[in-house]
């Protein structure tokens, strides 16, 4: 190995580290630096060249057209549904679920444990076609509520295999007092593991929400109707419609990403946990 | 106040017993019947397409039920209403298509795989340190991970546009080309920027699986080396990298496998135009435009193969040898 010396290797480390620090400063601000301004810039500004880094005046009627003239406004409000039921339905069923997996007897459980995370490996690509056949054949395919099925098959597992992990490290005591004292099942998961598990819920609440949310693929293949679009479909319909429209696009981009950052610097800490215990499939 | 001074009888045990089995089963049999109707059963749903002829014209045929009796009769029950045997699977192997999809697909993973873990292990020592504004550095370093794909690759197409895009002019100021360039079509270039989106997109992903590493390692092994008179590098290479060996490992085929079968990334960047088309592009292609499901079918089953094969060979090969 070489060798650096003492001094000379501390001054390799530091400007590795001034490097570092840089390099990946700007190359992960500047894009979204990017977004922000050219959504707030004004067409004389927009395709100037050379590219304008500071826009000398801002300009929001961007966001207006993308809100109130390309239907993002229900957009959004598709969005909402689809994310909001997913989440709850996620964690009342996962809640329930995972209770049972941990705390009651029931046969197949245990090939049921050992396969759980196994159905979350297969990937969405290999589901998507016969999906795609499966729903058309129902009549579920181009609707909102098929899309919530789907996103549930690939939460479920996952909250699953994070919420019975969490319960099985809770004492087991205070349920058996909550038992001794009277109370059904469902009441001792509603008042005492409930209450102590909130920071696993809010976990997988959350990464359920980042993929419900962003999810892209199986949006884009079931819904047809402009009126059923998700934000992230809307997104790519407005380009392709609009191939010129940068503004309206970053606009557009402002308006998925904010309310996951929104969310992300609300509840850091039980998204990290999420992060990596779930770690987002994609 | 009956129930609690009930005395324990051995029969109204098992009933209690009976009771919460009933419950668990409530619980878990709707759970079960979404994962078995939108997993298990696509699945093999999947394989029923595979050796059929499946057009749009008669897609109608395709039903669930009649797949369902096809499968719990083990096929003897008929139900394929246009049976054309391994023909599906023998056309995707003899596209040339197939093939360079394959390869493109190989030269995707690996070197956006390997690009991002190099980036989040740069990126997660950085942070691995005391200073200043920790939280909010590796609050940045997450935007990329956490910003919906739709976002961010519209975000990289408007930075990389041909006649307006910033990142012509900055990297002509700076003297990388001489004039600007059609980034996401042309050959060759198209692929790169997509493995460079890809290591920019997911290095926060290895990044906190290192960095909560790094923060388990003893610092007694940091000082006995110093001790010893090991300097940074040192350190380094023969604490550090060893440490992290496992998570590198696990990273590295969860990161391979979501990556094979990732299909938004390349589309949303370009349609894998450019000699970016690669397997699961294909997929949808076969699928939506040449409108061949049991094609599609075919070749969702053989991405599928491909990654199990890899799976155990990783297993057998690196899980193991670490």
């Amino acid at each position: 190995m070489v060798d650096f010396g003492k001094y000379g290797e501390r001054t390799i480390v530091g400007i590795l580290v001034v490097i570092g620090f840089t390099i990946f400063l700007t190359t992960v601000l500047f894009p979204f630096y990017w977004m922000i301004i050219s959504s707030m810039k004004n067409m004389g500004e927009l395709f100037a060249w050379p590219p304008k880094l500071i826009p000398s005046e801002l300009d929001f009627s961007a966001y207006w057209a993308v809100l109130f003239q390309h239907g993002f406004l229900n957009y959004m409000k598709n969005s909402a549904i689809v994310t909001l039921s997913t989440v709850l339905l996620t964690i009342s069923l996962g809640t329930l679920g995972a209770y049972a997996v941990s705390r009651l007897y029931f046969k197949g459980k245990n090939m049921m444990q050992r396969s759980i995370l196994l159905i979350y490996m297969f990937p969405p690509i290999v589901l998507v076609i016969p999906l795609y056949v499966l729903m058309s054949a129902l009549g579920l395919r181009d609707s909102l509520g098929g899309l919530v099925l789907v996103y549930l098959a690939q939460t479920l597992p996952v909250s699953l295999y994070m919420l019975s992990s969490y319960f099985k490290q809770l004492p087991p005591d205070l349920e058996e007092a909550g038992l001794v004292d009277g109370c059904n099942r469902l009441e001792v998961i509603w008042r005492i593991t409930i209450p102590l598990s909130v920071p696993a819920i809010m976990s997988v609440a959350l990464y359920t929400f980042m993929i419900a949310w962003n999810e892209f693929l199986f949006a884009f293949m079931f819904l047809d109707s402009t009126g059923k679009f998700t934000l992230p479909i809307g997104m790519t319909h407005l380009f392709s419609s609009y191939h010129t429209a940068w503004d309206k696009v970053m606009a557009a981009g402002m308006i998925i990403t904010i309310p996951v950052v929104i969310v992300f610097l609300v509840f850091e800490r039980y998204m990290i946990r999420g992060l990596t215990a779930g770690s987002i499939k994609g | 106040m009956n129930k609690n001074s009930r005395e324990p009888v051995k029969g109204d045990r098992l009933s209690q017993k009976q009771r919460e089995q009933r419950l668990a089963l409530t619980i878990i049999i709707p759970i079960f019947l979404i994962v078995f109707g939108i997993v298990i059963f696509p699945v093999l749903y999947n394989f029923w397409l595979s050796i059929q002829e499946v057009t749009l014209g008669n897609l109608a045929k395709a039903t669930p039920i009649r797949a369902l009796k096809w499968l719990f009769t083990l096929g003897r029950a008929g139900g394929l209403p246009d049976f054309v045997g391994l023909s599906n699977f023998i056309a995707v192997a003899q596209d040339p298509r197939f093939l360079s999809a394959f390869g493109t697909s190989l030269i995707y993973s690996f070197s956006g795989v390997i690009l991002s873990i190099l980036l989040g292990l740069y990126s997660a020592l950085l942070v691995h340190r005391r200073m200043p504004a920790r939280r909010v550095i590796r609050g940045i370093f997450l935007l990329p991970y956490i910003a919906p794909v739709v976002a961010t690759a519209f975000i990289w197409r408007w930075i990389l546009n041909p006649v307006y895009g910033v990142g012509n002019w900055l990297a002509v100021q700076a003297g990388l080309i001489a004039e600007p360039v059609a980034w996401i079509s042309t050959r060759g270039l198209a692929l790169l920027i997509a493995i460079v989106f890809q290591g920019w997109r997911y290095f926060p992903f290895i990044f906190l699986f290192i960095l909560a590493r790094l923060q388990s390692i003893p610092e007694d092994l940091y000082e006995a080396a110093r001790v010893d008179g090991a300097g940074t590098f040192q350190q380094f290479f023969h604490i550090t990298l060893p440490q992290l060996k496992g998570v590198l490992a696990t990273v590295f085929l969860l990161r391979f496998m979501w990556i094979f079968n990732k299909f938004d990334d390349i589309y949303l960047l370009n349609k894998g135009a450019a000699g970016t088309e690669v397997l699961p592009i294909l997929v949808r292609r076969y699928s939506i435009e040449m409108e061949q499901f049991g094609k599609g079918a075919a070749l969702s089953i053989y991405l599928f193969l491909i990654l199990a094969v890899f799976i155990f060979f990783y297993f057998r090969w690196v899980m193991e040898e670490w």
